[in-house]
C-alpha cells in the first residue's frame, strides 16, 4: 500500500527536533463567508449586543487557554495567549467597530472583519517576521470571534483521529495545543517560520515541526504516509518500505514524553551485567513538561543548550532573565547536575532578518565560542546568569567549539572577571563550579592532552566532531553513507580525547546522537566513557540494553574495535555483538 | 496637551511583547495616549492599534498625552520606549 504513490522529499525549516513517521491528515482552512448584510437602525442594538457576547465568550475561551498553557508549558511561551487575549479584549478597538456598526448600518461581523483586514494590511506588508507573527496573533482572535458571530464551526481538530500527523498552511498557538491532547506525532505546515509562536509552543511540547514546506497542505494528502524529521526540516511522502522500516525499527517514533510516560525507566542509573553503574543523562532545550518526567526519573541533565533561549526571543535575554531561567531549571532538577552550555549559535541561526550574518559555510565559520567572543557582553551576561544559577552547587558550565588553549585561556578571563563582579555585588554563586568544554573540533581532540590540564569535565560533540573530522555535511543527504561517528579516524580522536581525560583524571561524556545509538553504547562504555548524555527519546532504550551488557566485554568490544580497519568492518562487529544481547 | 518624539531602539521593532507592554504603560494613566508614526496616529491604549503601527527599528514615533497626569503618563512612555522596552540591544 505504500507503493501508491511516487516517493517525494520535500523540504522545510526545522521547527521542533524529532524523527517520526505516520499517516498524513491534512486540514483544510475553513475560509469563513461573511457577507455585507444591511441592517436597519433599530436593529444596531441588536449587532452591539452579537459582538460583545461574541467577545465575552472568546474571551472565557482564551483565558481558560491561557491556563491550561501556562500549565504545560513554560511561562514565556504561555504569554502567547496572554497577548491574544489583550487583542480580543481591545476595548479602544471595539469602540471603533461600534461606532461603525452603527453609521454604515451593517452586520457586526462585516464591519468587524472589515476593520481588522484595514488594521492588519500594513503589517502583512512588513518584510519583517516579526512583525508579520503579529497578524497571525491578531487573526487567530478576530477568526476566533467572527466564529461565534456567523455561527460557524472552528475546523475539527478535536475530531480527528489520534497519533496522526497533521498538515496544513498554519496551527493556531491553540490547535496546537489541541493537537497536543490528540497525541499528534509531527505538524508540517506550508507557512511559519521557526520563531513563529506556533513553532515554539510545538518545541515546548516535544512535537516534531517542519514549517514552511511550499504548498505542503496541497502536495500532501490525507492517509499519505510520512516520514518527518523535523531536525533536518524534511517530509518524505511515500518513502520505500526499507526507510519506513528502518525509521520504524529507531523507534524514535514515539515522542520523549509518551515513551517515558508509557514505560517507566528500568532501573536508573542503569547498570551493566556485571553491576557497574553507567551514567546517563538527558539533553534539554526548553522547560516544558520533560522536565517533571526527568525529575520524577532523577535523571539529570547532561546538556543544557541554550540557543533555544535566543531563537524563541530572537534576542539575548538580560543576565537577570536568564538567570531566572537557569536557576528555575537548577532548582527542579537540583540535587541532580544540570551541565549548562554557553550559546552555540552560529549565523545559520541567527534572526533571518540579520543578512550581514549571511555566510557561505556557517558550520565551519562564526558559531559558538567564536561568536560569543565577538559579543563580549553577551557572553558575560550568559557567564554570570549561570554562574548565579550556580549557587546550590548543581550547575556545570560547558564551553563549546573551543579549538584551542588560547581560546579557553580567553573564556577563562572572562569566566574569572564574571566572578570578580558577582563578588563584588555581593550576588551567590558555587566557588567550586566545574567548567568543561565540548570537544568537537578535531584540534581539540588531537590537542586534548593539553586542554585536559585546564578543565574539570570534557563533552564530546560526536555529530560535529564526525562532519569535520571527515569533512561531510551532516545535512547533506548525498553523504548520509560517509558521515558516521563509527569511522575508525573518528574513533580515533574520541580514543585520544579519553586517555587524555582520564591521564588527568577528568571524566569525558559523550552528548552526540552516538550517545544514545544503540550499536555505539557498549563500544562507548568499553572505552571508557564516563557519562552519556542522550535526547529524551532515546533513554528508554538505553537503559534497557545497558543492563544486558558486560562491562568485561565492552572493554573487550573496545579493544577489537581499535583493530579495525574500516567503517563497515565496525558496524558489522558491533552489529553482531548488538544481536547477541538483545 | 504635551507630546514626544522617541526613537524605536529595541532591534525586533515593536513586536507583539513591546505592543503590550506599551498599552498596560499607558492603560494606568487617565489621559489619552496616542502614538503618530510617519502620519498615521492609532490610540496608545489600543493594542491592534500599537501593533499595526508596525514600529520597526528606528521608526521615529511622536507620543502624545492628554490629560490630568499627562505629564507623568509621558516621561512613563517615553523612557519605555527609549529603554527598548527592556530588551537588549546586542547584534
Amino acid at each position: 500500500m505504500i507503493a501508491r504513490g511516487r516517493k517525494t522529499i520535500l523540504r522545510g525549516l526545522p521547527a521542533a527536533p524529532g524523527l517520526t513517521l505516520g499517516e498524513a491528515r491534512v486540514v483544510y482552512s475553513l475560509e469563513q463567508t461573511i457577507e455585507e448584510r444591511v441592517i436597519t437602525p433599530d436593529q444596531v442594538e441588536h449587532e452591539l449586543m452579537r459582538l460583545d457576547m461574541a467577545v465575552a465568550e472568546s474571551l472565557t475561551e482564551l483565558e481558560s487557554l491561557k491556563e491550561s498553557a501556562s500549565r504545560k508549558i513554560s511561562g514565556p511561551v504561555a504569554r502567547i495567549f496572554e497577548s491574544q487575549f489583550m487583542i480580543a479584549d481591545d476595548r479602544e478597538f471595539l469602540k471603533n467597530v461600534k461606532a461603525e456598526i452603527a453609521s454604515q448600518l451593517k452586520a457586526a461581523e462585516y464591519i468587524y472583519s472589515l476593520m481588522v483586514e484595514k488594521a492588519v494590511a500594513p503589517l502583512r506588508a512588513s518584510r519583517d517576521q516579526y512583525m508579520r507573527q503579529m497578524v497571525v496573533d491578531i487573526e487567530a482572535v478576530s477568526n476566533r470571534i467572527l466564529r461565534r458571530l456567523t455561527g460557524q464551526a472552528a475546523r475539527h481538530i478535536g475530531q480527528a483521529p489520534q497519533e496522526s500527523i497533521f498538515v496544513g498552511k498554519i496551527f493556531s498557538p491553540a490547535e496546537v495545543m489541541n493537537l497536543y491532547e490528540r497525541k499528534v506525532r509531527a505538524i508540517v505546515t506550508t507557512a511559519g517560520g521557526v520563531n513563529s509562536h506556533m513553532a515554539l509552543i510545538a518545541r515546548s511540547l516535544l512535537i516534531p515541526t517542519v514549517v514552511g514546506i511550499p504548498q505542503a497542505h496541497l502536495k500532501i494528502m490525507s492517509g499519505d504516509r510520512l516520514i518527518v524529521d523535523g531536525d533536518k526540516g524534511t517530509v518524505t511522502i511515500n518513502p520505500s518500505l526499507d526507510e519506513w522500516n528502518q525509521v520504524r525499527k529507531k523507534k524514535a517514533r514515539v515522542t520523549a514524553l509518551q515513551i517515558l510516560k508509557l514505560d517507566k525507566l528500568p532501573d536508573f542509573p542503569p547498570r551493566t551485567a556485571d553491576n557497574i553503574d553507567i551514567d546517563v543523562a538527558a539533553n534539554y532545550d526548553v522547560p516544558g513538561p520533560i522536565d517533571r518526567i526527568l525529575a520524577d526519573h532523577k535523571v539529570g541533565i547532561g546538556l543544557y543548550r541554550t540557543e533555544f533561549i535566543y531563537l524563541q526571543n530572537g534576542r539575548f535575554p538580560s543576565e537577570d532573565d536568564q538567570y531566572r531561567l537557569y536557576n528555575s531549571v537548577a532548582k527542579v532538577h537540583y540535587p541532580r547536575p544540570v551541565t549548562i552550555r554557553t550559546f552555540d549559535l552560529g549565523s545559520d541561526k541567527y534572526h533571518p532578518s540579520d543578512s550581514n550574518m549571511k555566510e557561505n559555510n556557517p558550520a565551519l565559520g562564526w558559531r559558538g565560542i567564536r561568536a560569543s567572543f565577538d559579543m563580549p557582553n553577551v557572553f558575560k551576561d550568559q557567564v554570570k546568569a549561570i554562574l548565579r544559577a550556580s549557587k546550590r552547587g548543581n550547575v556545570k558550565m560547558l564551553l563549546p567549539m573551543i579549538a584551542d588553549i588560547t581560546e579557553l585561556r580567553k573564556a577563562g578571563r572572562i569566566i574569572r572577571h564574571a566572578m570578580a563582579e558577582l563578588r563584588k555585588s555581593n550576588l551567590p554563586f558555587d566557588r567550586n563550579i566545574q567548567i568543561g568544554i565540548m570537544i568537537e573540533v578535531p584540534s581539540a581532540a588531537v590537542a586534548a592532552d593539553i586542554l585536559a590540564e585546564k578543565v574539570s569535565f570534557f563533552s564530546i560533540g560526536s555529530n560535529d566532531l564526525t562532519q569535520y573530522t571527515l569533512a561531510a555535511d551532516r545535512d547533506n543527504q548525498k553523504l548520509a553513507k560517509i558521515f558516521n561517528p563509527l569511522h575508525p579516524a573518528v574513533l580515533r580522536l574520541i580514543r585520544m580525547t579519553i586517555e587524555a581525560a582520564q591521564k588527568n583524571n577528568i571524566p569525558v561524556a559523550v552528548c552526540g546522537e552516538m550517545s544514545g545509538d544503540i550499536l555505539s553504547i557498549p563500544l562507548l562504555i568499553g572505552m571508557g566513557i564516563s557519562q552519556l548524555s542522550m535526547n529524551p527519546s532515546r533513554l528508554y532504550n538505553a537503559c534497557r540494553l545497558i543492563p544486558k551488557i558486560k562491562y568485561s566485554d565492552a572493554v573487550k568490544i573496545a579493544k577489537e574495535v581499535s583493530r579495525l580497519k574500516t567503517l563497515k568492518e565496525i558496524e558489522g562487529f558491533l552489529l553482531n555483538y548488538n544481536m547477541s544481547v538483545e | 496637551m504635551v507630546q514626544k518624539t522617541v526613537k524605536v531602539i529595541n532591534r525586533l521593532g515593536m513586536h507583539a511583547r513591546p505592543s503590550a507592554m506599551f498599552v498596560n504603560h499607558a492603560s494606568r494613566y487617565k489621559s489619552e495616549i496616542f502614538i503618530e508614526k510617519a502620519g498615521l496616529k492609532v490610540n496608545g491604549k489600543s493594542i491592534i492599534g500599537v501593533m499595526t503601527l508596525a514600529a520597526e527599528m528606528g521608526a521615529e514615533l511622536i507620543l502624545h498625552a492628554d490629560g490630568i497626569d499627562e505629564k507623568e503618563a509621558l516621561r512613563d512612555l517615553t523612557n519605555l520606549v527609549t529603554s527598548g522596552f527592556g530588551e537588549l540591544k546586542n547584534l
